[in-house]
């Protein structure tokens, strides 16, 4: 008798859930229980189960192309809040935008390794603006809706995660990034995505540590505070805070 | 937050502001039993915090730390870095007065762990700090010798003994008591 198939839903939806981040094979994981029987198909369509995508291991972020990474994001039916690829050497600024939009859950996005993806190209896909000046004169705006500061935050993410750490930050403090990261804590205090993304943001400012001010950390600090004290059921915010 | 506590007392807004990030930490700890991340950086967070400012460890042990760090430790998880930020939580706190009625149950905690992650050389570092900081407090002594921490630091010693951190700690945890 097969009895992995006669598993009831929600006890092979527990067991899948382990197989999840931070485990870092989770997608192929997946794929491959997904194969075994209709039963274990139908249970990991649960979008839940795709929130977090991490393609960091061969041999398949190397096979990723553009309509794989659009199936495996769409799998999340639009929740997703984590995507991190690395060493994607078929995937480009192009099929990468395509999968980020329309993502209103997305507070986290690293790229590594992926000879065809920009920065500028990635930043731009997210908020219209290619570089520090501009993603930082668009977060200062104050009419900006919330969708859009969480795009902003990721988008300075995105560019502080850059290859030349020290050259990035040195634009970024040109371009006043920590004031309007602190001041978008502060205006989007009731947003959780806009915390949890402008927190991955300032951890990536500070993250720089040799080249930081210390004078410029006890505001983060704060920040940091402010945010576990306004969201503490929210595991993104609590995550990114601490 | 743990990031920025590495530059000490200068990287935080001063002992105040650090005492009001306790109960946050704490709380998070609590709403998110499970998730890996908000346990390790959680409890490196209060690590931290702890060793800025002698005044610091008092109230998060007397906030109820302790048993989040236990549950932390107590997780059956194939990765080691929640473990290794659970036990220095644990060694942070262990001496403070809220902590000590606890002893018995973090030795306890601690060496189960121990016997799971004995091959990991930083798990292994870690809990010789901690089970050394209740091995030469007078007042934990006994109950440490009790629970067996002493032969199982110097088996950690032996396993590990081309680890020159891990034998470092061992020696240390076993040194005299602490008047």
């Amino acid at each position: 008798m097969d009895y992995a198939s006669t598993l009831p839903l929600e006890v092979l939806l527990k067991i899948f859930r382990g197989l999840t981040p931070p485990n870092w094979e989770s997608v192929r994981d997946l794929c491959a229980a997904a194969c075994v029987c209709p039963s274990w198909r139908e249970a990991a369509k649960e979008p839940s189960l795709w929130r977090e995508l991490f393609v960091d291991e061969a041999p398949l972020n190397a096979r990723l192309t553009g309509p794989r990474l659009r199936n495996l994001v769409a799998r999340s039916r639009n929740t997703l809040s984590w995507l991190s690829l690395n060493g994607c050497s078929l995937v480009n600024d192009a099929v990468l935008s395509r999968a980020v939009q329309q993502q209103p859950y997305l507070v986290y996005v690293y790229v590594k390794d992926c000879a065809l993806v920009t920065r500028p190209g990635l930043a731009y896909a997210l908020c219209d603006a290619e570089d520090f000046q501009g993603v930082v004169e668009l977060l200062s705006d104050p009419r900006q809706s919330d969708a859009d500061a969480q795009r902003c935050c990721l988008a300075l993410r995105t560019l502080l995660s850059a290859e030349d750490e020290e050259a990035a930050l040195a634009e970024a403090q040109a371009a006043g990034t920590l004031d309007a990261l602190l001041h978008c804590v502060v205006l989007h205090a009731a947003h959780a995505r806009v915390q949890a993304a402008c927190c991955w943001a300032l951890l990536q400012y500070v993250h720089h540590s040799l080249t930081t001010e210390v004078a410029s950390y006890p505001p983060v600090f704060q920040a940091a505070v402010a945010a576990l004290k306004a969201h503490p059921l929210d595991v993104n915010v609590q995550g990114a805070a601490l | 937050m743990s990031n920025v506590c590495c530059f000490g007392l200068e990287g935080t807004p001063g002992v105040p502001a650090l005492l009001d990030a306790i109960q946050p930490v704490l709380a998070a700890l609590r709403a998110f039993p499970t998730d890996l991340d908000v346990q390790e950086y959680g409890s490196k967070s209060l690590v931290k915090m702890c060793g800025m400012d002698a005044s610091v460890s008092e109230p998060v042990a007397a906030a109820g730390a302790m048993r989040f760090f236990i549950k932390a430790l107590n997780l059956v998880i194939t990765d080691d870095s929640t473990p290794v930020a659970a036990v220095d939580a644990i060694g942070a706190i262990a001496l403070s007065a809220a902590a000590l009625p606890q002893s018995t149950t973090s030795i306890d905690a601690v060496l189960r762990a121990l016997r799971r992650y004995e091959e990991e050389s930083e798990f292994a570092e870690a809990a010789c700090k901690t089970l050394g900081a209740y091995l030469r407090c007078a007042a934990t002594r006994d109950r440490a010798q009790r629970a067996g921490a002493d032969y199982a630091v110097r088996t950690v010693a032996q396993t590990h003994s081309d680890d020159a951190k891990v034998k470092k700690a061992a020696e240390d945890a076993l040194k005299p008591p602490q008047a």
